[in-house]
């Protein structure tokens, strides 16, 4: 029989010791009546050899073992009799537990696979951004240095560069209405950095990345469904983009979470011009690249910073290096989580803060219903320390019931926290990343379980340690009708506190208002743009590729833009 | 009347294995049996031999069941389980041990003041 089963049966097993008791008691007086003794004085010492049936019973269900259950039991039911009693007292406690814990619970569901969860790739803590720096400040890679990486360091298993690109579609179902999509031109082992590869078809080779090679496309789980109906024959099919045909060669994996830019859903390679080194006038040296690359297994990024830094300082005549990425000022080399909440770490901290503010006042306010109502309540805990209960047992009781409140809390905090988790995604600004990791899981519920039961100790403390505070004869004579001077120092103080906390919250929320507000004024993909002008966004069809169109087919516009933006200047104007 | 002694601490729980290990027994007549064969040398406290009963049918060593007596009533006999079995089998031996070895020293003593 486990515990479980003892305490579902403890009517049953009181009975039984009850009947053994009797059972003991009938045989020894039957036999003392035997050896000649009078009925009434066999019984009397039958009771005496036993020694008080009531104590031996006590130390029997002691010796079940599952005593603290069955007084936990006992004042659960307590609790729940005394919250049911007053009805008001208990909804407006509760309700404001369920502010606090459901605000708490879905801020932090949106802020757990942001900050603290690993990104969702297999050794995602290996995969690492790789920044030009200029006078400090970091800025995007040229192709020409990302080529020089990719080749003479030896600390990565993959590397790649990628950018930005808005492909239109012309031929879809609609003919009339061309559909621009946000995608991402990559190097060849991009997904392979990232350490995922598509569920269907293949990934990008290096023969598919090379300068004026075959056209080629990998699209999003997303994409596929909805505009290709999941068919598996997409594979091979031919689509048009910015008036060229593509060839589908692969579909990415549904789950599959491009951290990087979250809209992306088509993705084709990069194609760059790799020898066209010494024209420092091209588009090839334009700063307008992220570069990530996933470490080898064992290696640390020290390691790598160390290597990437002496290439840098070493100039070899196989890469000539113009002045402008002469990759002086050093190179740097972060971990991509960090580089994925960079800007939204501070503020997501402050919104945190803020919540565990709103969470405290709600504590506070509850605990405050609760001195009160043990105030109204003493006559009752003199009574039953007078009848023999420690204190031990008043507190354990009262926390009980305060925990009970804050369960209740809890369980209508959850309905707040989906609501409030709903609106959250709704709601959320376009530049924060991994919105679609934001849901109510089972990381969620241990946080939500978590807070609702230190809540429900916090809210419960000081009420029970004033409550069950032993005097006895005052607290019987005069009940509930005097309050004692130090109890109402306590609520003063925690008046003030109050307040206080309020406050703080008032003025946090204005500043992480003008934080937030700051934060997401510029529209931007889930890393800073350091480029601006490469993200030109023109519907390309086939007569603005003929006017535009030299030397690659594809970007033709962006290819220019960057140019004039960058080349002529000979500076990474674009560093911030 | 001769004074009687105190059970020694923790022997009652061998005593009632010992006892159940004869048969199914109900806890008042584990009582007299420990009472006749003591002879009332030993103090058997029986407000302790229930919660040590249910102490011991807690930890697996007894197992009980209800039936009826001779006399028609129904009454909870215990009987010693396996795992009581070698419990009690260690514990004896522990007992004799203990009990050889502090015959043993008070012999030294009395051969030392010879």
């Amino acid at each position: 029989m486990n515990w479980w089963q003892r305490l579902a049966r403890r009517g049953k097993l009181e009975e039984q010791l009850d009947k053994e008791m009797r059972f003991h008691l009938d045989q020894h007086t039957a036999d003392l009546i035997v050896q000649g003794h009078h009925p009434a004085e066999a019984r009397r010492q039958a009771r005496l050899a036993l020694g008080g049936t009531e104590q031996v019973k006590e130390q029997c269900r002691d010796a079940r073992g599952t005593r603290w259950l069955e007084d936990l039991w006992q004042d659960f039911r307590y609790a729940a009799r005394a919250l049911r009693q007053r009805p008001g007292f208990t909804a407006v406690s509760a309700v404001t537990l369920a502010i606090g814990i459901g605000a708490s619970t879905a801020i932090f569901s949106a802020v757990n696979p942001i900050l603290f969860e690993p990104l969702p790739y297999p050794g995602a803590s290996r995969i690492m951004m790789i920044w030009d720096t200029f006078q400090g400040v970091r800025c995007d890679v040229t192709f020409h240095t990302y080529r020089e990486l990719a080749a003479r360091s030896h600390s990565f298993e993959a590397s790649a560069a990628l950018e930005a690109w808005q492909p239109t579609r012309t031929d879809g179902t609609s003919a009339a209405q061309p559909e621009r999509f946000d995608g991402q031109s990559v190097s060849a082992a991009y997904f392979r950095a990232l350490g995922v590869a598509p569920a269907l078809g293949r990934d990008f080779q290096a023969a598919d990345d090379r300068f004026k090679g075959p056209h080629v496309t990998i699209l999003s789980d997303a994409l596929w469904r909805r505009r290709f109906a999941g068919d598996s024959a997409i594979v091979g099919r031919q689509i048009t983009l910015d008036g060229d045909l593509y060839t589908v060669i692969g579909v990415m994996p549904r789950g599959f979470d491009n951290v990087l830019a979250p809209s992306a859903e088509l993705w084709a390679p990069l194609q760059y011009d790799a020898g066209n080194v010494t024209n420092y006038e091209s588009g090839d040296w334009g700063h307008h690249l992220h570069m990530v690359a996933r470490l080898r297994p064992g290696l640390g990024v020290d390691q790598a910073r160390q290597e990437l830094n002496a290439i840098a300082r070493a100039k070899v005549g196989e890469f000539p290096r113009p002045p402008f990425a002469s990759l002086e000022h050093g190179l740097l080399v972060n971990p991509l989580q960090g580089e994925v909440t960079r800007g939204v770490k501070p503020v997501l901290l402050a919104v945190i803060g803020a919540v565990v503010l709103v969470l405290l006042i709600a504590s506070v306010n509850v605990t405050n219903l609760l001195l009160a109502r043990g105030a109204q309540r003493r006559g009752e805990f003199s009574m039953r320390a007078a009848l023999g209960a420690a204190r031990s047992r008043l507190i354990r009781q009262l926390l009980t019931e305060s925990l009970l409140l804050s369960f209740l809390g809890g369980a209508l905090g959850m309905v707040v926290a989906e609501l409030g988790v709903e609106a959250l995604v709704a709601l959320s600004p376009a530049g924060l990343p991994r919105v679609d990791a934001i849901a109510v899981n089972g990381a969620v519920f241990a946080f939500a379980f978590g807070v609702t039961a230190l809540a429900g100790l916090l809210v419960g403390l000081i009420p029970a340690l004033y409550a069950s505070r032993a005097d006895l004869v005052a607290g019987i004579q005069q009940g509930s009708r005097r309050t004692a001077g130090g109890r109402q120092w306590t609520r003063r103080a925690l008046v003030v506190s109050e307040v206080a906390l309020a406050i703080v919250l008032l003025v946090s929320a204005g500043l992480l208002f003008r934080s937030l507000d700051r934060l997401f004024a510029v529209p931007r993909d889930s890393m800073p743009r350091t480029c601006s002008p490469c993200k030109c966004s023109i519907t390309a069809t086939d007569s603005t590729t003929a006017t535009c169109g030299a030397g690659s087919s594809r970007r033709p516009w962006t290819r220019r833009a960057t140019f004039r933006a960058f080349g002529r200047r000979h500076s990474p104007a674009c560093c911030r | 009347m001769t004074a009687k002694s105190d059970l020694p601490q923790g022997t009652l729980d061998l005593l009632i294995l010992k006892v159940a290990a004869l048969g199914p027994v109900h806890g008042y007549a584990i009582a007299q049996r420990l009472q006749q064969v003591t002879r009332d040398v030993v103090q058997v406290p029986q407000g302790s031999l229930y919660p040590a009963l249910h102490r011991l049918e807690n930890r697996g060593l007894l197992a009980a069941g209800w039936k009826d007596t001779e006399t028609g009533r129904e009454a909870k006999f215990y009987r010693l389980t396996r795992k009581g079995r070698a419990q009690l089998e260690a514990e004896s031996a522990s007992w004799q041990r203990l009990t050889q070895a502090v015959g043993l020293i008070l012999k030294l003593s009395e051969g030392g003041a010879q």
